[in-house]
């Protein structure tokens, strides 16, 4: 029993120092990782990559912060018209501002999104209610056993409305619980779409409050889509509700009004480990898909066909030299927090490659000359030894911590 | 017998039990006196959308109260225990040394439990009167690391007391301060999902650390 | 049959040697005084034998059960008072009687109560505010409540003043003899210890100078005032001499040898001196003689 609480303190201090340490190493050296930004020129028809402070061409031609923005009109038209300098017209469109501020958009994906703690209660805002203004609800939906409007005010169910919205929904063939909520619970948007939901068997369906009455449909997806994210957006164009991502590594957007799934051009994306950056005009789109240590971007016209492509690759956190001397010295480390999750949990990141074997070896060296030192049997403590071999300087740290005092010690030899 | 332990071990911690259930009682009266306030006056819809939408708790005051009761059962039970080495007292007492340690320990864990229990029962009634479950289980996902905190913090403080040596007693303090941060880690609200139970299984296994500081003081490590 | 069997002890603290190869006995029904200066190995001795420490190599028994094992039916026969008379001070007289009654089945108050009785102490005053002659009346108490056939006191004498320690001697003296209780007492005041105990024992650095019957101690160790006729020649007497102070022409001669012998020994060696005298020595006397002043 007092040999396995020493243990379990060991372990203990193993967890601390195999958080602590890394992210004592990680604030004092850790380099600021790359993250370039890229856009599509519609007066060029190529890629514009912004890096750190620096422009470039896909070619490696640094742009002037004026040129920089004359080739991103529909980006920078305040400011071009500001300077005298916009086009009256791009590709034979007259250039007006609502038209081009319709047009843009800019949404980001990372894989935090799939992986984050949601409470699933939601405002059911009316669509159509004839004001300017959107206005919240008083009330806040849940769908569990069925569609359920809890009044704040009394923190009690509304069930005349529930009843109303869960009779439309089991009318559409809803399946309860419902699985993804998404919609945008604000009053801050162009208008309102209310909520793209997936029931328990994963089919999709719009659901909105129109004029009191709910507005309930379903629909049909082409294959059976694995939908693992869904978000919607607030585009004044009105070209589609949501963009959807799923499980077979595709990106869809459900166009507006007629419900089609319109499949982005990318294959291969991971949900859980690379983000994405949706980027509209009048005239494009540009995806970029972002692993750890590259992007590959993919512009394409108003009839999702693919116009141009690029990509970049650099070096990866462990073959940067503060990555290669991190994993030279620590075997593995944990963490609480991850950048691909909103969660907290114990994130084990071994160390790529062997040659954190090393200081084990000297880690093992110095436990080993400190028994002796102590006159302690190297028998004993092989355990502690074994430990130590293995996760290098947090078992050091922690075994000399706590030490092993339970075999019986030779007494100093006299001087 | 054991209910001399216990009858002892009472007579410690009774003033800081009482404080203690006292502090938490403020503590609740005032979160809730302050959630029908506000709900008052920014309309209850409103205040369940900052929750909801912008991460803002309204328990945020009991933060630290497991903390603070677990640090103060733990030093009110074992510091007495460290003045003159008294512990020798009770390990001189006609009973196993380990099952005596184990009695205290136990005892004192269990008030803790008993307290912070009531805390969160009171804290869900409270709750249901203004919120749906949806956001009671939210927040008591987002509470329960601060209430295994304050329980780890009980077994780790009884650990570094009882330790005979000052070094180590640095050491220990150094690795519980370390462990103990990680319940107390900000994050969103619900965020703490995935690792209570792996949090709580670890707070389980620390409840018997102190005997391994009883065991070096048995051995004379000075 | 002994109460306490201590075989070949050895320890260190880091590399410091506290002793090596001690053994002693106390036999049941004896009163044992192990007397020693600060830092001979009188608390490393008590700390062994209650099992608070492990030592190096061999062992102390007492009812022929390792201290570092002692079982609970064991440890109930023992009444220890530790140094300093330490007790739980958070507790007044009526709740520390209370809880220790719950562990001894034998537990008889009447002794704990009429030294309570003699206290000048509120029943719900706290153990703290007490004075140390009080507490050690509270710490003694309890220890006779207890009625351990075995009773290990730790420096009892430490901070009494002595009418509490006369007090203390006395009635642990009458106590200990009524009752045929074994007694280990340890302290660094010697005074008044002969009334107490009827062996004695006595730690220098590392070593036991002597271990004997009190009274066969005080009737063999004896000390010879001489005033030497040539103090200026330098001699070697330590054949015979267990120790020697030597002031101008003034000799302290402290050994176990009779005076004839030592006379004999003077002669033969060639000392002259004018004066030659026995000096009765007290207990306190004869500690100092055998360890030294310093």
């Amino acid at each position: 029993m007092i040999k396995f609480s020493r243990y379990i303190l060991v372990a203990t201090g193993i967890l601390v120092a195999s958080m602590v340490l890394p992210s004592l190493y990680w604030t004092i050296f850790e380099k600021v990782p790359r993250s370039p930004g890229v856009y599509y020129s519609c007066m060029n028809d190529d890629f514009i990559i912004v890096d750190g402070g620096s422009r470039l061409s896909p070619d490696g031609k640094a742009y002037t912060s004026d040129e920089y923005e004359q080739l991103l009109p529909l980006m920078f038209f305040r400011q071009l018209m500001a300077d005298g300098t916009m086009p009256d017209s791009i590709r034979g469109v007259k250039m007006e501002t609502p038209s081009i501020s319709r047009a843009s958009s800019f949404y980001r994906y990372t894989p935090r999104k799939l992986d984050s703690p949601v409470i699933t209660l939601w405002p059911m805002l009316e669509s159509e209610s004839g004001k300017v203004n959107l206005a919240m609800p008083d009330d806040y939906f849940r769908i569990e056993k069925r569609m359920e409007f809890i009044v704040a005010r009394t923190n009690k169910i509304n069930e005349e409305k529930s009843q109303l919205f869960t009779e439309a929904l089991t009318a559409e063939g809803f399946v309860f619980p419902a699985d993804i909520i998404a919609g945008l619970p604000t009053t801050r948007k162009s208008h309102d779409e209310g909520y793209f939901i997936t029931d328990s068997e994963g089919t999709l369906f719009h659901v909105k409050m129109v004029k009191g009455q709910p507005y309930v449909a379903r629909i049909e997806t082409p294959e059976k889509l694995d939908i693992v994210y869904i978000e919607a957006v607030d585009l004044r164009s009105r070209e589609y509700y949501c963009y959807i991502v799923t499980r077979d590594q595709g990106i869809y957007v459900l166009m507006d009004e007629v419900y089609d799934l319109q499949r982005l051009p990318i294959d291969g994306f991971n949900p859980s480990q690379h983000s994405f950056r949706l980027n509209s005009d009048l005239f494009n789109k540009c995806i970029t898909v972002y692993g750890e240590n590259w992007y590959e971007a993919i512009a394409i016209d108003d009839m999702y066909d693919v116009v141009g492509t690029h990509g970049e690759k650099w070096e990866s956190l462990y073959e940067r030299s503060d990555g290669k001397i991190f994993a030279s010295i620590f075997p593995f480390e944990i963490r609480m927090r991850d950048d691909n999750s909103a969660f907290v949990r114990f994130f084990f990141k071994p160390s790529p490659g062997y040659r954190w074997i090393i200081i084990n070896l000297i880690a093992l060296i110095v436990a080993v000359v400190l028994i002796m030192r102590r006159g302690w049997p190297l028998k004993s403590n092989i355990p502690d030894l074994l430990i130590t071999a293995v996760t290098g300087i947090y078992g050091l740290v922690a075994t000399q911590f706590f030490p092993n005092k339970f075999s019986k010690v030779k007494p100093p030899s006299k001087t | 017998m054991f209910k001399s332990v216990i009858y002892k071990e009472w007579l410690k911690i009774r003033l800081i039990v009482l404080i203690a259930l006292g502090l938490s009682l403020l503590a609740l009266i005032n979160i809730f006196l302050k959630v029908r306030h506000d709900i008052l006056f920014v309309d209850a819809a409103n205040y369940w959308y900052s929750f909801l939408f912008r991460g803002r708790a309204y328990f945020m005051v009991l933060k630290f109260l497991p903390f603070v009761i677990g640090l103060a059962i733990a030093i009110a039970q074992y510091f007495p225990e460290t003045v003159n080495k008294r512990i020798k007292l009770t390990f001189h007492l006609p009973v196993s040394e380990n099952g005596v340690l184990i009695r205290m320990h136990a005892f004192g864990a269990l008030v803790l439990v008993v307290l912070l229990a009531l805390v969160l029962g009171l804290f869900v009634a409270g709750s249901a009167i203004f919120f749906p479950s949806n956001i009671i289980d939210a927040s008591l996902i987002t509470m329960l690391p601060w209430f295994l905190g304050g329980l780890a913090t009980y077994f780790l403080v009884a650990l570094v007391l009882l330790e005979p040596v000052w070094l180590f007693r640095g050491l220990y303090s150094v690795i519980a301060a370390g462990f103990v941060t990680f319940f107390f880690t900000s994050a969103s609200i619900g965020a703490f999902k995935p690792v209570l139970l792996p949090l709580a299984l670890i707070t389980l296994l620390l409840s018997c650390v102190v005997l391994f500081s009883g065991y070096r003081f048995r051995k004379g490590e000075m | 049959m002994y109460a306490i069997e201590c075989k070949n002890l050895t320890h260190y603290y880091g590399k410091k040697l506290v002793y090596e190869n001690m053994s002693f006995n106390v036999e049941e029904g004896k009163i044992l005084g192990l007397l020693g200066k600060n830092g001979t190995g009188k608390s490393t001795t008590i700390n062994i034998l209650n099992g608070f420490l492990q030592p190096f190599a061999g062992e102390c028994l007492i009812y022929g059960e390792n201290t570092q094992l002692l079982t609970p039916e064991t440890k109930r026969r023992i009444g220890f008072l530790i140094e300093g008379h330490v007790q739980y001070t958070f507790m007044n007289i009526h709740q520390i009687e209370k809880f220790y009654s719950g562990f001894y089945p034998n537990w008889n108050s009447a002794p704990y109560w009429e030294l309570m009785s003699k206290l000048k102490v509120t029943p719900k005053q706290k153990i703290s505010t007490m004075s140390c002659g009080q507490r050690s009346q509270v710490a003694l108490g309890l220890i006779l409540a207890q009625d351990p056939d075995l009773l290990i006191l730790d420096d009892f004498s430490m901070g009494l003043d002595p009418g509490y320690r006369r007090l203390f001697i006395d009635y642990m003296r009458e106590y200990a003899k009524a009752e045929h209780k074994t007694v280990f007492v340890t302290s660094h005041i010697i005074q008044d210890m002969e009334r107490l105990i009827d062996d004695v024992m006595i730690m220098d650095y590392n070593k036991i100078l002597a271990q004997q019957p009190i009274e066969q101690f005080m009737n063999t160790f004896r000390q010879f005032n001489i005033t030497l006729a040539s103090p200026e020649r330098e001699i070697d007497l330590n054949g015979i001499a267990v120790n020697i102070e030597k002031v101008k022409d003034k000799l302290e001669f402290y050994t176990y040898s009779s005076e004839d012998e030592v006379k004999g020994y003077l002669n033969s060696k060639g000392v002259e001196y004018t004066s030659f005298e026995e000096k009765k020595m007290s207990l306190e006397d004869a500690f100092i003689g055998l360890t030294r002043k310093y």
